[in-house]
């Protein structure tokens, strides 16, 4: 069964350009979905906890963490949001311009759900945002608890 | 008539071999008896059986070429004197030391063969000898041979009672120990000058051998550490931690019979030294273990570079994987907007074009900066500084006057207060850390109300001087202090400049020997009712070898930078 639901997007990118590049993508691939965008850790965390200005904040169905964020960069909010009960069955799709190893490597020590370098090509950005998106909202079946808690 | 004195015109030995084919020596004797006219008359013989006597006779003379013998073999030299110096007899290795034949030595004085002081100098221990009566043992002399070359001997003097019980005579049993001496000289030589530590403890764990640097090491002479164990010269909250593990690690050596490497921490003075520490098991002739053995190299310096090295390794890591992303991150802006450019072009919709234009513009901006930033960085310690006496004050006023513009665009006031305090480094390099301090304080002060920086210096102590420059504006999160020196860490993604600032200025503080920090909100009650702690970064550089101590001192809290 696909469901057609349109899956919600957190963004955690600190840099307003890569934004306005994912959104113009996940735009053109035409795939329904909603997207929100915090720019840094701390925001991030704030967001998820629905904390302050975030309040009202759905509950996101996938996040997609850029690795190098200011203030409290992308692997520790990665380990913050796995290692909270009720966050760590959210998907963390680790979006990022490094393909060191160490990096990959912690981050799936740090239980990240993938791992995906930016290309340079713009063919190769536009497809991977428009397959991103279409993976996580319509062949990805999202855990049971994560269903009912965003639409409960 | 009285007989004349006999003669014995007759008088032999004979020697007969007997039935039983033993040998018995026979004194034969025949004396004839003659008349007044001397005439023969009679003749009168004797026959004395020898045999026993000659036994005997033959018997001695065996047993002293046998003592002979013995006392020639001994590789000691032996004299047999009188109380004057003359050489009643000696045995072959005596006589071989002087180089002569013995029947030509024996009878003569010591002073023919030796160096009259030499001479002179035993006669003195042989009367004292004779004179107390008891033997004097252990005496260790310089001989110089015929030719010249020294030897160590040592010698024990024994008295020696003549046929009437006067104690006339002296045996001298002398051991040429040069090797010995010279050997166990050689080894303490050796484990002297080892910079490692080497000891030797007993079963006990009582010291037996300390080399000087043990001594050193500790501060107190061999003395006071033989016989001693660890807990009774270990200072003793030392001992109390450390007496225990030392101790087990021995007893693990002697118990295993193998010799071990153990990393052994030991806090002198201030310092913790850590030791790699190879024990062994001292083993005597019999295969017993009577000690264990240890040579400690003090690896705290190794230590640390080896972490030093680690904390580089990791720097040049962050270092590439900073420059990586911040040369693609602009780079993915600068492809994917003009290609959005081109593709909003072709469909006719030039709504966007101006805000893509200006964001690739910006974006190729922030690319030529972050390569400026990291050459600027690279370049950091390529150059050798010139060392120099600086005045802090001096050097901050010209770097205030050069970022005056800045100041008065952004309204932010700067206060030199740096008293008479004076650094050792190069100029470009200290107007380097100031202009990265102030620049820095511009940024973080600029969004608070009559924003100012305070730049001031103080003596620290130990040859450094502290360099401080405060701002009031929101100041930065202790958590994030840290974070603030890595290379281009950005504390809000809306402030300028790649960061880059602090990292440098962390650098050449450390390259000249110093460290750079943010400090500690001051513990103060009234805080909360501040608006703003500020930030308060520290710099701490080597002083001016003849830098006057200084009045001037950092604030201590922020009040006193407003």
């Amino acid at each position: 069964m696909i469901d057609a639901r349109p899956t919600h997007f957190l963004l955690a990118e600190d840099d307003p350009d890569h934004v306005v590049l994912v959104k113009r993508a996940m735009r053109s691939a035409r795939i329904v979905n909603t997207i929100d965008v915090v720019n840094d850790g701390v925001e991030t965390m704030e967001y998820l906890r629905r904390e302050g200005e975030f309040a009202d904040a759905p509950r996101p169905d996938v996040i997609l963490l850029d690795l190098k964020m200011p203030k409290i960069d992308g692997l520790e909010v990665l380990r913050r949001v796995k290692s909270d009960p009720e966050l760590s069955v959210t998907p963390v799709v680790m979006m990022t311009t490094s393909d060191a190893e160490s990096d990959r490597a912690r981050a799936y020590e740090h239980r990240a759900n993938s791992y995906l370098v930016k290309p340079l090509e713009f063919d190769q950005f536009q497809d991977m945002v428009r397959q991103l998106s279409m993976y996580w909202t319509i062949w990805n079946q999202p855990p049971p608890a994560l269903l009912n808690g965003a639409t409960g | 008539m009285r007989p004349s004195k006999p003669s014995y015109p007759y008088d032999q030995v004979v020697r007969y071999r007997r039935a039983d084919g033993g040998v018995t020596w026979v004194r034969c004797r025949g004396l004839i008896i003659r008349d007044g006219s001397g005439r023969p008359v009679r003749m009168l013989g004797a026959h004395t059986d020898l045999t026993e006597l000659k036994r005997r006779e033959e018997e001695a003379k065996s047993r002293e070429q046998e003592l002979r013998h013995i006392i020639d073999s001994l590789p000691a030299y032996i004299y047999y004197k009188d109380g004057n110096n003359k050489i009643l007899d000696l045995n072959r290795a005596a006589a071989e030391e002087i180089g002569l034949p013995r029947e030509e030595i024996v009878g003569r004085q010591t002073e023919e063969f030796f160096p009259a002081s030499d001479a002179a100098a035993f006669l003195q221990d042989d009367r004292e000898v004779l004179l107390s009566g008891t033997p004097k043992r252990g005496i260790v002399e310089n001989h110089e041979r015929i030719g010249g070359e020294r030897r160590v001997i040592r010698t024990d003097k024994i008295p020696f009672a003549s046929a009437d019980d006067t104690l006339d005579r002296l045996v001298a049993v002398a051991h040429d120990i040069t090797d010995l001496t010279r050997g166990e000289r050689q080894f303490r030589s050796f484990i002297d000058n080892s910079p490692a530590l080497i000891f030797a403890k007993d079963l006990d764990g009582r010291m037996t051998l300390v080399n000087e640097a043990f001594r050193g090491l500790f501060g107190v002479p061999e003395g006071d550490l033989l016989g001693k164990r660890d807990e009774d010269f270990l200072p003793p909250d030392v001992a109390a931690k450390k007496a225990d593990e030392f101790r087990a690690n021995d007893r693990a050596v002697a118990e295993e019979r193998s010799s071990q490497t153990y990393e052994e921490t030991l806090r002198i003075g201030e310092i913790d030294r850590v030791f790699a520490s190879t024990k062994f098991p001292l083993v005597d002739e019999t295969g017993e273990i009577y000690g264990v053995g240890g040579i400690s190299t003090d690896v705290t310096d190794l230590r640390r570079m080896e972490l030093a090295l680690e904390e580089k390794k990791r720097d040049l890591e962050r270092f590439v994987y900073t420059a990586s992303h911040d040369l693609k991150s602009p780079l993915v802006s600068i492809i994917g907007f003009m290609n959005y450019m081109i593709e909003d072009m072709e469909a006719g919709d030039t709504s966007q074009l101006g805000d893509y234009a200006s964001r690739v513009r910006a974006a190729a901006d922030r690319m030529r900066r972050s390569i400026d930033d990291l050459l600027e960085y690279s370049r950091v310690g390529q150059v050798p500084g010139e060392p120099q006496q600086l005045d802090v004050g001096e050097v901050a006023e010209a770097v205030v006057s050069e970022l005056r513009p800045r100041l008065e665009g952004t309204g932010v006031a700067c206060r030199v207060s740096t008293g008479d305090a004076a650094v050792w480094l190069d100029w470009t390099q200290l107007a380097q850390i100031i202009t990265n301090l102030v620049d820095n304080a511009i940024k973080y002060a600029c969004d608070g109300e009559a924003p100012e920086i305070l730049i001031t210096a103080h003596e620290a102590g130990q040859g450094m001087v502290v360099l401080c420059v405060d701002d009031n504006g929101p100041g930065i999160a202790p958590e994030y202090r840290e974070k603030a020196f890595g290379l281009f860490e950005r504390l809000n993604s809306g402030s300028e400049g790649s960061g880059v600032g602090l990292a440098i200025v962390r650098r050449l503080a450390e390259d000249a020997g110093g460290r750079a920090w943010i400090e500690d909100d001051r513990d103060d009650d009234n805080r909360d009712a501040k608006a703003s702690p500020g930030t308060r970064v520290r710099v701490m550089l080597p002083a001016a070898a003849c830098g006057a101590g200084s009045d001037s001192r950092c604030p201590s809290g922020a009040e006193d930078v407003r």
